[in-house]
């Protein structure tokens, strides 16, 4: 204060007026806002916005709980917040656990459906604050909720249309595939057939009908990794061996332009897998990294031990069990992918190859396997700096020790022990029996159970049931039962073209259960038959015919 | 009976399988060579190649009779590859086939739209070349026969 007259009455007078009219100004800007805040509140008429008591009771109420909830609020302020619930998640006590939860760790989120005043379902987002004064102590709980029901709804119906157009690129792509592979059959089934063939041409035909039908046999096995329901044939294994053995593998594919490295951890724990099914996932993620690679790079395969905990499942992978697990990194610095490449990713047939380049089966054969396997696939990826696939596999736990290879004999090994070929397609009936003959067994045939234990009743020679799995009336598994009753200890061969039947259980074979899957080669049913027969009497010299 | 490369008559065809020249392309090795070896059995002069833009160069430079295009390929597609063909004066009198595993309707429509007379789906077969190298041998397709 710099004025002369600052010490007279009328100036003190003036000077003590300033500070009591700031205060009542004050306290009516607070009464003000306290006012607007409480318009603004209870006139939302989009979010429940409300107050609940340390016990849960309803203390407040807005437009927006109203019209969402449809209580008045002198019907509800004062009751338990439990009215809002389903009867199951009341009885269930979802109620006091949300209220737990918000009271320890000061805040609870969640979608749900809730219950209205006419006992009709909303689905709701719900919001619950542990609210709590200056000393800390908790007052009560501010609730806000929205109702999501007409969202989710579109999402539904939106997710359902992108379903059904996955469906459609689904079938259209498997039936584009198999036009073009069945014009290789059938065509040059008819050039063998024609009277004008050369003998040259002839030869060629045969050649590429059985190309043509092996990628057809390819074909549907992606489709089934795809689905998850190929049979799978997992084993204990070390992901390093595999990784190693793989690399040798994938040198030649990636090419001179592109350097792989693998970078293998010690102590590395074994996990449960398909070798052959996860050396394609290598081979298709490789090729897939080679193609975003065109001016050449670097391919990095890291193994790693993994735990997933919360927080990864926090990060969308709700679907993944919490644990340990064996990681496979596949990393390029190539290409990356786009935001919505990835989002389509492992979709079957979305490819970003050119035409005619690439099947659209990779990605989705990758995933399938993977989630089959009981283990989760993730895309890390960046436009113009690359992507990582990270694989994570479960760790085996178990005294076993890893598999030892079983080498297969490249010739078709064959035997004279008698066969009980039961399968009711009469082609592949005819087929098996002409190739087993061939191969010096004796093989007596059936086109269905019945008839198979009528056989197997009468010839007590027989040494081996080989059998489809999907017959009518008695199936595969029934009719095995019924045989061992009659024969026990009699070795058993499943075949089958399919995972998710009588035989197979969440797409794994059970213990003890031999399975040849179709389509199988002479060499392969062979194989299999003399495996089986040579275990079955490990003390017997087996009389052993080579073709 | 080879025609002379600057023919007039639309409706005169090479009469016999073995004077219809065919332009191919396919991008699909197994497949190519299967309708190649189909074709050659029957007697038709095949001339192949894997894409669009290789099929209007072979066609300019052997005017065939009926150009075969895959729609499918890397590259230069059938479609493409059709409308090309036909913005050439040798390319208007050339029956364009379109040859599909696609089911779709709109490849038919595409097709249609890209300047092809017909349109052969796949599975393809020996009968069904037979069929259709008869046809073509009684010459180019008036246009408003198209066979979609």
């Amino acid at each position: 204060m710099t004025s002369s007259n600052e010490h007279t009455p009328t100036a003190m007078r003036t000077l003590n007026e300033e500070p009591e009219r700031k205060v009542s100004d004050s306290v009516e800007d607070i009464k003000q806002q306290e006012m607007l805040f409480n318009q603004l509140v209870s006139g939302i008429a989009d979010y429940a916005i409300f107050m609940l008591d340390v016990d849960g009771h309803v203390l407040t109420w807005n437009t927006g709980a109203e019209r969402i909830k449809g209580y008045k609020a002198v019907e509800i302020i004062g009751q338990s917040l439990g009215v809002f619930y389903t009867a199951e998640d009341r009885a269930a006590g979802v109620h006091l656990e949300a209220l737990r939860i918000a009271r320890e760790t000061g805040k609870f989120e969640a979608e749900s459906w809730r219950m209205r005043k006419d006992g009709t379902r909303f689905y709701a987002n719900v919001v619950l604050d542990a609210l709590r004064d200056e000393k800390g102590e908790l007052i009560g709980f501010a609730k806000i909720t929205r109702d999501m029901t007409e969202r989710r709804a579109i999402e539904e119906q939106l997710a359902q249309s992108q379903k059904l157009e996955a469906i459609g690129l689904l079938t259209g792509g498997v039936a584009h595939d198999f036009n073009n592979l069945l014009t290789v059959i059938i065509g040059n089934l008819d050039i063998i057939g024609h009277a004008s063939s050369t003998p040259e041409r002839r030869l060629r035909a045969v050649h590429l009908a059985r190309q043509g039908a092996q990628r057809a046999a390819t074909l549907t096995q992606q489709l089934l990794a795809f689905s998850r329901r190929q049979p799978l044939n997992p084993k204990p294994e070390d992901i390093n061996k595999l990784v190693a053995g793989a690399s040798e593998l994938l040198r030649p594919l990636l090419g001179e332009m592109i350097a792989l490295e693998t970078v293998l951890s010690g102590g590395l724990w074994l996990t449960d897998v398909d070798a052959n099914q996860l050396e394609s996932v290598l081979v298709n993620l490789a090729l897939n990294a080679r193609d975003a690679m065109p001016n050449g790079g670097k391919l990095t395969i890291e193994t790693a031990n993994a735990h997933l905990d919360e927080m990864y499942r926090k990060q969308g992978n709700l679907d993944v069990a919490l644990g340990q697990y064996v990681l496979i990194c596949i990393t390029d610095n190539g290409t990356g992918m786009t935001k919505d490449v990835l989002n389509h990713a492992f979709e079957p047939f979305y490819t970003t190859k050119p035409t005619g380049q690439g099947t659209g089966l990779g990605l989705s054969q990758v995933y399938g396997f993977v989630k089959q396997s009981g283990g989760n696939v993730k895309i890390y990826t960046e436009v113009g700096h690359g992507t990582t696939v990270r694989i994570y596999l479960p760790r085996f736990i178990s005294s076993k020790a890893p598999s030892a290879d079983v080498a297969l004999a490249l010739e078709a090994v064959g035997g004279h022990e008698t066969i009980l070929l039961v399968e009711d397609d009469r082609d592949v009936r005819e087929f098996g029996t002409d190739t087993l003959r061939d191969l010096g067994f004796n093989v007596i045939e059936a086109a269905d159970g019945t008839t198979a234990l009528d056989i197997l009743m009468r010839h007590p020679q027989i040494d081996l049931l080989f059998t489809d799995v999907g017959l009518p009336g008695l199936n595969g598994r029934q009719l095995a039962e019924k045989a061992r009753q009659i024969r026990p200890g009699l070795p058993v061969l499943f075949t089958t073209g399919y995972a998710r039947n009588a035989i197979v259980h969440q797409g794994r074979l059970d213990e003890g259960v031999e399975l040849l899957t179709k389509p199988y080669t002479r060499e392969r049913m062979a194989a299999r038959i003399r495996e089986i027969l040579d275990a079955s009497k490990p003390r017997q010299d087996t009389p052993i015919g080579r073709t | 009976m080879r025609r002379s490369p600057g023919r007039t008559h639309q409706l005169v065809g090479p009469e016999s399988a073995s004077a219809l020249r065919i332009v191919y392309a396919e991008d699909d090795e197994q497949v190519r060579t299967t309708i190649t070896d189909l074709l050659a059995c029957l007697g038709v002069d095949v001339h192949v190649c894997g894409n669009g833009a290789e099929a209007v160069l072979l066609c300019l430079s052997v005017k065939p009779d009926v150009a075969l295009l895959d729609l499918t390929m890397p590259g230069m597609d059938g479609f493409e590859g059709a409308v090309r063909i036909r913005q050439n004066d040798v390319g208007r009198e050339i029956t364009l086939v379109a040859l599909t595993g696609h089911m779709h309707e709109s490849y038919r429509d595409q097709a249609r739209k890209a300047g092809f007379d017909e349109f052969l789906a796949k599975p393809v077969t020996m009968e069904i070349l037979e069929d259709a190298v008869g046809r073509w041998c009684r010459g180019p397709r008036v246009r408003s026969q198209s066979r979609f």
